[in-house]
């Protein structure tokens, strides 16, 4: 990643950073702006602000001062270069994905796209292991646990 | 102070109970395994057992229930060491030097020391307990709230002193943690940004929080390795090493004894505990320490500062159980539970009423630090093989499990959904410098922050002036100035000596060119 966009992207985070302080303080003041709702808040969100605002003055003052050197992309593989916003992505999939095609099949699916992303390819293994890690876990919060799970084929 | 008959009845009716040295050590290891998942938690085993101790005796079920507490501060540790990803959050400290150690190797010592500093610890709070239990029950119930609202402040800006060079970015990280934390409906009856959302009214789910915050910015790296040890002849399991570590404790006597107390003491204060203990603990240690630069790459130290200060705790948070009949922490919440479905209720008359009782409380709990070291150094020569497994078939296991663990908490979708949103936020944090461990203080600390400053402004007739009445605020107040002093100005100094050495140490012809 070069530097601009190294920049770019931790000036995109103190963005959402503050957007998040401001709608939450105003958020909290409409709702009820008495002192003892703001007594924390208020403050809180002052001084969050302000360190915010200051962080960002002075990435564009300083850009030595931003984040550390970018990581090595190792082999040039995929995983190595794209694997942390893969595996994110793959985790926000997996997650919803829990409330339509059950915990056991999302379980399945996520056990066995990592598995092939970390490069392993050899399928009768993927299949037999993610069988184990999807329905595994799944069968422990219903059985012993007594935890209701939505489920396709677990029971 | 010693009610020696009361101690020898304790130790009679506990070898009367051959039931109970049954259940202590089935205890340890319930608590072992849910502390070493993350995602799982000492208090969701204590809950789910705490049914069965229904069917107990009173001392057996409490022996049972401490000896889950017991065994889970433990083995929150293991998850930290091996994976970087605290079990609990009291194990957020031991990551800072058990994950380095493990990366270099060292894991089967780390291990080993942070047994022992946890076997000790919980042996040294238990002692304490013994020790100062009638008189450190006086000195609680002066702590008012304008002094807890200013520990947890001392707790936040202790996380900033501990990030080196990134002081600002990580109060930043704080304070966005305490307003996380204030989301939800307040003490009050006000929402405050929960869009509506029925599941946002408790507020975020704080445990799936830190389990994303934390283990998304590792386990998102490791996609890009292939096993936890990349060194083929670092990944050795050997019961040797792990019996060497735990015996290495001796050169770190020093740590264990500062942490021990530290736990012990912090543990007595209700909703700070082990969470805060092993993190004063750490940057104590840290700040003494005559090589401070070598914390974060796996000094041993470290370790043990953490794990003797959260194991500690145990036996200072049993304090407000018995000798107030206050719960200090969700472990000891559920223990009260138990005290009342066996129609017993902690406070002063507990303690001088069933003397014995407590003494055989405290006696047991001391065993089971003994039972504690042997079963975990047997539960660790299996877990530590996890170091020879390929990563591809060791991720999504616990992945699954930390998406399930959360889900388990709240049993609706919001845990596994907050836990995305964290993970991502966890690895942004980390790309860009800021204190994951800050945002984590500021979530667990951020409703008891605002109760006990609400508080205050009541007890001030409408002003703040308790802060700066009340003598041990003034003394916590005057802790919080001189160690911010003392930090910028150490860190002042550090930066004028590495200029001073930049410049005797550059070229004199380029200086004079």
């Amino acid at each position: 990643m070069n530097i601009t966009l190294n920049r770019a992207g931790h000036l995109g985070l103190l963005l959402v950073f503050g957007a998040f302080v401001i709608w939450f303080a105003h958020n909290a003041w409409m709702a009820s702006s008495t002192v003892i709702n703001m007594l924390l808040i208020g403050p809180t969100a002052l001084l969050a602000i302000c360190l915010i605002g200051s962080i960002a003055v002075g990435l564009v003052i300083h850009p030595e001062r931003d984040a550390d050197h970018s990581e090595d992309d190792g082999d040039g593989s995929l995983r190595q270069r794209f694997g942390v916003p893969i595996g994110c992505a793959a985790l926000a999939l997996y997650v919803l994905s829990l409330g339509t095609i059950g915990y056991d099949i999302a379980g399945v699916l996520f056990c066995a796209a990592t598995m092939l992303l970390m490069g392993r390819r050899n399928l009768l293994v993927i299949a037999l292991y993610s069988l184990l890690v999807g329905f595994g876990p799944v069968w422990i919060l219903q059985h012993p646990m007594g935890i209701p799970v939505y489920s396709l084929i677990v029971e | 102070m010693f009610d020696f008959p009361a101690v020898l009845d304790a130790f009679s009716s506990l070898f009367s109970m051959p039931m109970a040295w049954f259940l202590v050590p089935l205890g340890i290891f319930i608590g072992l395994i849910f502390g070493a998942i993350p995602g799982l938690s000492v208090p969701i085993a204590m809950a789910i057992f705490l049914p069965m101790t229904l069917y107990m005796d009173f001392l057996e079920s409490i022996l049972f229930l401490t000896a889950i507490f017991t065994g889970g501060g433990f083995g929150g540790s293991i998850p930290a060491i091996l994976m970087n990803v605290p079990g609990t959050s009291a194990a957020i400290a031991t990551c800072f030097d058990g994950y380095p150690m493990a990366k270099q190797g060292k894991h089967n010592r780390a291990l080993g020391l942070a047994l022992s500093a946890s076997t000790l610890g919980t042996a040294f709070g238990y002692l304490m307990l013994f020790v100062i239990l009638e008189p450190l029950s006086h000195v609680v119930l002066k702590l008012g709230p304008s002094e807890l609202f200013l520990v947890a402040v001392v707790g936040l800006l202790l996380i900033g002193l501990m990030t080196e060079g990134r002081f600002w970015r990580a109060i930043t990280a704080g304070s966005l943690g305490v307003l996380l934390a204030l989301i939800g409906m307040s003490s009050a009856g006000t929402e405050r940004g929960t869009f509506g959302s029925l599941y946002l009214l408790d507020g975020v789910d704080t445990n799936a929080a830190m389990i994303g915050l934390f283990a998304a910015s590792e386990l998102f790296l490791l996609v890009k390795s292939d096993y936890l040890v990349q060194d083929r002849e670092s990944r050795s399991v050997s019961t040797r090493e792990i019996i060497s570590g735990f015996f290495a404790i001796g050169s770190n006597y020093r740590t264990l004894f500062r942490g021990s107390v530290l736990g012990a003491g912090l543990g007595v204060i209700p909703g700070l505990g082990s969470s805060i203990a092993n993190l004063v603990s750490y940057s104590l240690t840290k700040r003494f320490s005559k090589d401070p630069d070598s914390f974060g790459k796996g000094n041993p130290d470290g370790v043990v500062a953490a794990e003797s200060a959260n194991s500690s705790s145990e036996g200072g948070s049993m304090v407000g159980l018995l000798a107030l009949g206050i719960p200090s922490s969700a472990a000891t919440a559920i223990m009260l539970s138990a005290f009342s479905m066996h129609n017993i209720t902690g406070g002063p008359r507990f303690i001088s009423d069933q003397k014995d009782v407590v003494y055989a409380i405290i006696a047991g709990n001391l065993i089971q630090a003994i039972i504690l070291a042997v079963i975990g150094i047997l539960f660790i020569r299996f877990i530590v093989y996890i170091v020879r497994v390929p990563l591809a078939f060791l991720l999504p296991p616990i992945v699954i499990c930390t998406a399930l663990g959360s889900y388990a908490l709240t049993t609706s979708i919001s845990g596994p959904v907050t836990l995305v949103v964290f993970s991502v936020l966890g690895v942004l944090m980390k790309r860009y410098g800021y204190s994951v461990v800050a945002m984590v203080i500021g979530l667990l600390l951020g409703l008891m922050m605002e109760g006990n400053l609400v508080r205050t402004w009541q007890l001030g007739g409408g002003s703040l002036s308790p802060i700066i009445e009340r003598p041990i605020s003034i003394a916590i107040l005057v802790l919080i100035v001189l160690s911010l002093s003392g930090a910028f100005y150490s860190s002042w100094k550090r930066r004028q000596d590495r200029a001073s050495s930049a410049l005797t140490n550059e070229d004199p012809a380029s200086r004079h060119g």
